[in-house]
Formats: structure tokens, C-alpha cells, sequence
């Protein structure tokens, strides 16, 4: 069983090195890619700064609002370096390319999920880090910053997955759930105080932001430890859940032709 | 002319089988502009104000839904890729010695696909704000003719950046990252915040550039209207298209020179 | 003994139809028609160890559907194989230590990287050791000779050296049986016939059983001893390729030219292809007409020119696949 775990992690760690190795063909282009990344996360600090002008009375602080440009900078960054492969789900399963992972004796799910890398994403993982010390220039942020990446990184990745297991029902759920993929990113980007009602459970539950920046940027605001613990359950529950809902979706790809062309 | 309007008919009828597709891309730009209306609710009520910088909650939403109404027409794939797909694969080659110009070809795509989202995207958006505002009080019928002109103007002021960005293909493997450029900076001074609500020093910044003719302008138009203002975003555009225009012509040319000197 | 075994092996599909127009896409909505496809129809089959054998048909047959059952892609809807003694359905990932695969145009390789790098990652795939690896890519790269460009990152290279890569990928876990689905589509002639020479000398030295797909005749003719045909989900031939020319190639093809016309009609055992006057095509059949007996029907000193050649295989099969459909 250990070495089981130990081959497996040896290929998917192999697969995310030739990736970035792909994207570093072009050193110039990727240089530039990063760097565009991080101004263009930088510039919407302009947008918070105008927002600050006339929120007097408001109970959000701009520590607070670098704070959640870090953490979700960071987990979603980290998360399409190392899991970049979600985001071509869709095409792998519309097109038949699960096949070429169903004749390895390999995790499928791992071997999508780490078989692309985005070359921007290493701006944003850049990016998160400086504003998050910027805000809080401490060891113990530092350390919560990257365990939350860590986290953060997951349950993103995890909650695309879920989203795009339902193509393998019907291909026509495509252009739907792809808009609902960047839902996290774009609450991430605000506080949770300008939200309520319905609203703010739902973000806590079917669009797990709260447990990517919300709680993390708690954590990392009142040092607590509680937050912290909480995060961790969630990050491997919803693991459980995606790779319990991809499997039932493949049981299916495997019984079933989604197009014609498969047969 | 016969020629680019079959053109703008063809990718009318083709981008007819993608209206699905067109009013489910509108599910991001509502959840942006729910965002800000969550924002702008909390604002306005924690401060305990009926108006902030001259712009009243309902004003405020308005605002936000015209300026991301505007922003679906640019973000098309037409105008963002096809030339750079073309331009990198040598297609443009080929192109380049049928009996119309290209930019002309992909402008009467460009027409043919934003007439379909001009549709839906409409209907889309007011019926969002409808639901979370309800109707612009200070909107005025009489002015809608001119409204429709400023706004087509703003609409091609962005569709040339779009298109001037996408030729830079010509000598960059990449134009892809100019494009995120670009969409960061219309969306943070153009499409979340009218003018006023910028540092003062920043406002005469904004209001001769670009942005302030593609985006902020004309939708300022629709959600407070006046006349002196109205005739300098018109004038303001009429620069910029000129201007855009020839650069863009330039552009093209140049491109094609260095094509033809390496030989695609 | 048996590498391959099928059993009653059968593949469903329900597929949704649609009615033309508006009021049609509507319709299926709600009340969506389903039509049942036969893909796989009661197949049986076995395959030796060592065998390289052609699986072949008419596009639509049934090949691919079959092929991605044996590799645990496709679960059967009824019916079950046995390939290297595991059964697909069930244990896939067992069974994925014991196969090969080269599917056509689907490239598996990292194009970015050399063949080399591609090995090695490959070889991480079925918990090969590093030193095993180095081992195994040393044999491939002799037997597919590989080594001029093994260092050459994929991208560069020519189609031809791509497929030998794929190929070579394809065995570096020294799989039992190798899945070859159209191995030499899109090359040049030279290069078909110098790929088929590797996949022959690969067959020899490691022993491996190869289950070929293809609808170039040449690879078949080249490579394979034996013959599957199916059409329509079922088998319609299972032959050794000589019994298959043997049995077909009773049929000759007569082409004259002659100095005066000739009035020649059909009669048994000699069919009348063409007839342009001066110039005949017949297809005799040997057994009912002898070659001897045409020539003097035709009058040997009103020949011009005359050319006899066997029935080419092409012919063969596509007949087989047309009698099949009827």
C-alpha cells in the first residue's frame, strides 16, 4: 500500500515537473506571462483603495482586503501549477482522452488533475506571497500562508472537479458549469462582511470560499487555531467527495458512449 | 460593401446556434455585477448615505450593469484571437491576397456576432437589474437616440484597442497577456467605478483617455444625463476612433511588410 | 496457449435521437428517443501467445469498442475476456502492468521533452526502477533504433521517428500484448514498410502478442499470420492470411490487348469485367476454367499484349466486408 502511494507520487510529481518544464520553453514569454499576472493582481489594489475612500462606517480593513488578495492569489495560483489539469476536464471527457489514462495503472483522477500546468499561475503564487507578508511580515503568517496555498489549492481544485463531473451526464452542462468555476475567485476577492443571509451559508457550503480566503484570512487575522483545524477537515472531505463523485462519473464514461465518435 | 455584409450574415446565422452559449456567458458578468451589488448595498447603508459622489445606490448598479453590457461586446473571441491564430499559423496569408481587406473581414464578423449578443446581453441585463434595483428614475426616453450613438461608438473604440493588441502578433509569440492588460485596466477604471469616485488628481487622467470614451462616458449617458457632457464624450470619441483607425491601419501594414520579408 | 480469450463479448449503446427543427430539439427534451446500437455483437475469440494478428472492418465495425473492452476502457454489456489471464472489467489496473498501447493518431508523448525523458516517465508510470528503465530503453532503442534522435525533443521530430517513439513508449513495462491501432497511418511508403520491419523484429525479440488494427492491406500482409474480420459487431472471418489469399486467390485477373475484336461473353468460371473492343479485363476462376483454356478461346495469335495477376487483397476484403453487410 506504501509503495503504492510512494509510485504514485513519484509520477504525479514527475508530470507536474514536465509541465513547468513546458511552460519554460519560452523563457522571454514566460517571464513576461508571470510578470503581467502579478501587475495586473496588483492593479486592483487601485480598485480597494478608491472603495476605502468612501467606506467610512465600513467594519472591513485594508489589512483585511490584502489578506484575501493573498490567500486566494495564492491557492489559486498554486492550484493551477499543480492541479491545472482540472480545467481540461471537460475536453478530456467530451473527447474521449480518459482513455489514455483508463490504460495506465495509475490514479486517473491524479493523472488528469496534474497533466497541465498554467504558466501565469506562477505570478499569482508570487504575487499572494508578497501581499500576504506586506499585510502581516511574520514567521506564523508565512507558515499559515502556505498551508492555506496548500488547502486552498485543494478544495479549489476539488470543487472544479465536482462541477465537471456532471458533463459526464450530459455534455450540454459544459458552458454552464464553466461559468460557475469562477465563482470562487470572484467572491474570493471580497470580504464576507458585505454578504448575508442565504448568501454567506451558501458560501460556506456549495461554494467552498469561505473554507479557501474566508476562514484563512480569520486565521490569519486572530491567530486562530480553532479556524485553522476546521479548514483542514474540510480540505479532506471535499477530497473525498470529488474523487467519490469523479468515480461515479467515470463508471459511467466507461459504460456509456457520451458521443458518437466513441463507439 | 456587398461582400462584407455577406460576411456579417454568415457569422449572424452561425453565431445563431451559439445563443445558448451567449446568455450562459452572461452568468459571470450577473455574479460581478451581484458582487457589486452586495458591495454597494453594505457601502451605502454602513455609511448611512443616500449618495455617494453624486451617484445614488440605483444610479450606482445601473452604472455597473451598462458598463459590463458594454464590456461583452470587446470580449470576443473574434477580435482577441482569430487574428492571432491566423497571424501565427500563416493563415493570414492566404487571406491577405483575396479581394478584401482583412480588417474589414473581421470587423463585419465582429458586427455579426456582437448583433446577436446585443440581444440577449440587453435583455440579460436589464432584467438583472430590474430584479435588484428596479427601474433608473433619472433615465430619460427622449435621449435614448443619442444614448444609442455614443454607446456604438464606445463599442468600436474598444473593438480597435482589441483588434490593435491582437496584431501585435505580428511581432510577439503571444499577444495574449496585452489582452488581460488591457481588460484589467478598462475594468478597474472604466467598468466598477464611474469617474467621480476616483482621486481628483487621477479624474482628468481617466476622463481624456480612452476608457473614459469606450466605457464610462457613454454609460454615464444613460445613468445621468447632459448635454454639454454628452457632445465632449462624442467629440472625445470621434478623436479616439480617428486616431485608433490610423494606427491600426499602420499597424497592419507594417505587419504584413515583415510577413512578407520572412516569408510568413 | 491463450493470451486472448472472448467470450460472448457484447457492447450496447443507447444513443439519443433527434428529430430535425426547433419543434424536434424541443421534443427530445422531454421526451427524448433512444435507439439501441449493437457496437459489439456476441464476439468470440482467441488469440495465441506470440501471435501477431489483424482485427479488422469497415469504419464503424466494431473494432475500436472492442479493443477498448479488452484494455478495461469500455465495460461489456455482456459477455467477458480474459486478456493475460485478468479480466478488463475488473481488475484494470492490474491488467494495465500487462498491455501495451498505441492508439492511431492520439499521441501520448510529451512533446516538449526528448524520447528519452518520455521513457523515463513512462517507466515511473509502471514503477519501473531507474536502473531498469535505463536497461529496458537501451533494448527498445536497439531493436526500434531509436538512438539518433533520442535526445531530440519530440516536436522535432519527423513523423515516422514519432511513431517508432510511440511504439517504443508504448512497451517499456515489456507488456505481453501490445494494442496497435493504426500504427502507420499518414506515413510515406518507405517509412510503413521500415515500421512494420521494427514491429516484426519486436514481435521475435521480446516475444510480445500483437493485436493489430488497420486498414492498410500492407500492414496486414506484411505482418500478420492471422486474419479477423467483423462487420456490424460480429465476426465474419477468422482465417490464417494464407488460407484467406489460397481461398480468394483461386480468382485470376486476365487483362488482354488484341489486334481484332472479339466476341466473348461470360460463362462459367469467366466473368467479364471490362470490354473495350480491343481491350478485355476477365476474372477467371481457376477452378472451374483453366488459364490455358481462356488463352485459346481468345486466340493467342490475335494477342497483343496479356497480363495475369491475382486478385489483390484489397479486393478480397472489401468484397468480404460487402457480402458481410448483405
Amino acid at each position: 500500500m506504501l509503495t503504492v502511494a510512494k509510485n504514485q507520487f513519484k509520477v504525479s510529481l514527475l508530470s507536474i515537473k514536465y509541465n513547468i518544464l513546458r511552460s519554460m520553453v519560452n523563457k522571454s514569454s514566460f517571464l513576461f506571462s508571470v510578470l503581467l499576472m502579478f501587475i495586473s493582481n496588483a492593479s486592483f489594489l487601485i480598485q480597494w483603495v478608491v472603495i476605502f475612500s468612501v467606506s467610512d462606517g465600513a467594519d472591513f480593513t485594508m489589512k483585511q482586503v490584502l489578506l484575501l488578495w493573498g490567500v486566494i492569489a495564492c491557492s489559486y495560483g498554486l492550484s493551477n501549477i499543480i492541479f491545472g489539469g482540472v480545467h481540461y476536464l471537460p475536453e478530456y471527457i467530451i473527447n474521449g482522452k480518459l482513455d489514455a489514462y483508463l490504460v495506465q495503472p495509475k490514479n486517473v483522477l491524479l493523472s488528469v488533475m496534474t497533466s497541465h500546468t498554467s504558466v501565469s499561475a506562477f505570478g499569482d503564487v508570487i504575487y499572494g506571497y508578497v501581499v500576504i507578508l506586506l499585510a502581516s511580515p511574520n514567521l506564523v503568517s508565512f507558515m499559515y500562508a502556505t498551508l492555506f496555498s496548500i488547502t486552498g489549492a485543494i478544495i479549489y481544485a476539488c470543487f472544479i472537479i465536482i462541477l465537471y463531473s456532471s458533463i459526464f451526464y450530459s455534455i450540454n452542462y459544459r458552458e454552464l458549469v464553466g461559468s460557475l468555476t469562477r465563482i470562487p475567485t470572484s467572491f474570493g476577492t471580497y470580504p464576507d462582511n458585505i454578504f448575508d443571509g442565504v448568501l454567506k451559508i451558501l458560501l460556506y457550503t456549495i461554494f467552498p470560499i469561505g473554507f479557501i480566503v474566508y476562514l484563512p484570512v480569520k486565521v490569519l487575522l486572530y491567530n486562530n487555531i480553532l479556524f485553522a483545524i476546521y479548514i483542514v477537515l474540510f480540505a479532506l472531505f471535499i477530497v473525498l467527495l470529488a474523487s467519490t463523485i469523479f468515480y461515479l462519473g467515470l463508471k459511467r464514461y466507461s459504460s456509456t458512449n457520451l458521443m458518437s465518435a466513441r463507439v | 460593401m456587398r461582400k462584407y455584409f455577406s460576411i456579417y450574415k454568415a457569422t449572424l446565422l452561425e453565431n445563431l446556434q451559439y445563443t445558448k452559449g451567449i446568455f450562459l456567458s452572461f452568468i459571470g458578468t450577473g455574479i460581478h455585477i451581484f458582487i457589486f451589488f452586495a458591495l454597494w448595498k453594505y457601502l451605502y447603508s454602513s455609511g448611512d448615505k443616500e449618495i455617494i459622489n453624486g451617484y445614488t445606490f440605483v444610479q450606482m448598479i445601473w452604472y455597473v450593469t451598462f458598463t459590463e453590457f458594454l464590456t461583452h461586446f470587446s470580449n470576443s473571441i473574434i477580435l482577441r484571437k482569430q487574428p492571432s491564430t491566423d497571424i501565427s499559423n500563416g493563415n493570414i496569408a492566404y487571406v491577405i491576397n483575396k479581394p478584401y481587406s482583412y480588417t474589414g473581414y473581421i470587423f463585419s464578423r465582429f458586427f455579426g456576432e456582437s448583433t446577436i449578443k446585443l440581444v440577449v446581453t440587453l435583455l440579460c441585463s436589464l432584467t438583472l437589474g430590474i430584479i435588484l434595483i428596479g427601474p433608473l428614475s433619472t433615465f430619460s426616453v427622449k435621449y435614448l437616440p443619442l444614448i444609442i450613438i455614443t454607446m456604438f461608438f464606445g463599442v468600436i473604440i474598444s473593438a480597435l484597442i482589441r483588434l490593435i493588441i491582437s496584431y501585435l502578433s505580428f511581432w510577439v509569440e503571444n499577444s495574449e497577456p496585452f489582452q488581460w492588460l488591457f481588460k484589467t485596466v478598462f475594468l478597474i477604471f472604466g467598468v466598477t467605478f464611474p469617474l467621480e469616485m476616483f482621486p481628483v488628481w487621477l479624474q482628468p487622467v481617466i476622463r481624456y483617455s480612452p476608457i473614459y470614451a469606450a466605457l464610462s462616458g457613454p454609460v454615464k449617458m444613460i445613468v445621468d444625463f447632459n448635454i454639454s457632457e454628452y457632445l465632449l464624450v462624442v467629440i472625445s470619441q470621434l478623436f479616439y476612433i480617428v486616431l485608433l483607425l490610423a494606427i491600426l491601419v499602420f499597424e497592419y501594414k507594417k505587419g504584413v511588410e515583415k510577413l512578407n520579408v520572412n516569408g510568413g | 496457449m491463450n493470451i486472448i480469450e472472448i467470450k460472448h463479448l457484447s457492447k450496447t449503446f443507447k444513443i439519443k435521437e433527434k428529430e430535425k427543427g426547433f419543434i424536434g430539439s424541443l421534443k427530445s427534451i422531454f421526451k427524448p428517443k433512444y435507439k439501441i446500437k449493437k457496437a459489439v455483437n456476441n464476439i468470440n475469440l482467441t488469440v495465441e501467445k506470440g501471435e501477431i494478428l489483424a482485427f479488422i472492418g469497415p469504419n464503424g465495425a466494431g473494432k475500436s469498442t472492442t479493443i477498448k473492452m479488452l484494455t478495461g476502457i469500455l465495460m461489456p454489456t455482456k459477455g467477458e475476456s480474459l486478456v493475460a489471464g485478468i479480466n478488463p472489467a475488473r481488475q484494470r489496473k492490474k491488467l494495465a502492468y500487462k498491455i501495451g498501447t498505441v492508439f492511431g493518431q492520439k499521441e501520448q508523448l510529451w512533446t516538449h521533452l526528448t524520447p528519452y525523458d518520455n521513457f523515463k516517465f513512462f517507466g515511473a508510470i509502471y514503477d519501473l526502477k531507474n536502473y531498469e528503465i535505463d536497461k529496458r530503453i537501451k533494448e527498445l532503442s536497439d531493436t526500434l533504433e531509436l538512438d539518433d534522435f533520442i535526445n531530440t525533443p519530440v516536436r522535432n521530430l519527423s513523423l515516422g521517428q514519432r511513431i517508432r517513439c510511440e511504439i517504443a513508449a508504448s512497451l517499456i513495462h515489456n507488456p505481453n500484448i501490445l494494442f496497435l491501432d493504426e500504427p502507420t497511418i499518414g506515413l510515406d511508403p518507405v517509412v510503413k514498410e521500415n515500421i512494420r520491419v521494427l514491429i516484426k523484429r519486436m514481435n521475435k525479440e521480446f516475444g510480445t502478442t500483437i493485436f493489430l488494427t488497420s486498414h492498410d492491406v500492407g500492414d496486414i500482409e506484411k505482418l500478420c499470420k492471422r486474419v479477423v474480420i467483423i462487420n456490424d459487431g460480429k465476426v465474419v472471418l477468422d482465417d490464417s492470411m494464407e488460407n484467406l489469399k489460397y481461398h480468394y486467390l483461386n480468382k485470376k485477373i486476365v487483362e488482354v490487348k488484341m489486334k481484332e475484336k472479339v466476341n466473348l461473353k461470360d460463362e462459367e468460371g469467366i466473368t467479364i469485367l471490362k470490354d473495350k473492343g480491343y481491350n478485355l479485363k476477365l476474372s477467371i476462376d481457376i477452378e472451374k476454367k483453366n488459364i490455358t483454356d481462356v488463352i485459346k478461346l481468345l486466340n493467342p495469335d490475335n494477342l497483343i499484349d496479356i497480363n495475369i495477376s491475382n486478385e489483390p487483397l484489397e479486393n478480397i476484403i472489401s468484397n468480404i466486408y460487402k457480402e458481410s453487410k448483405k
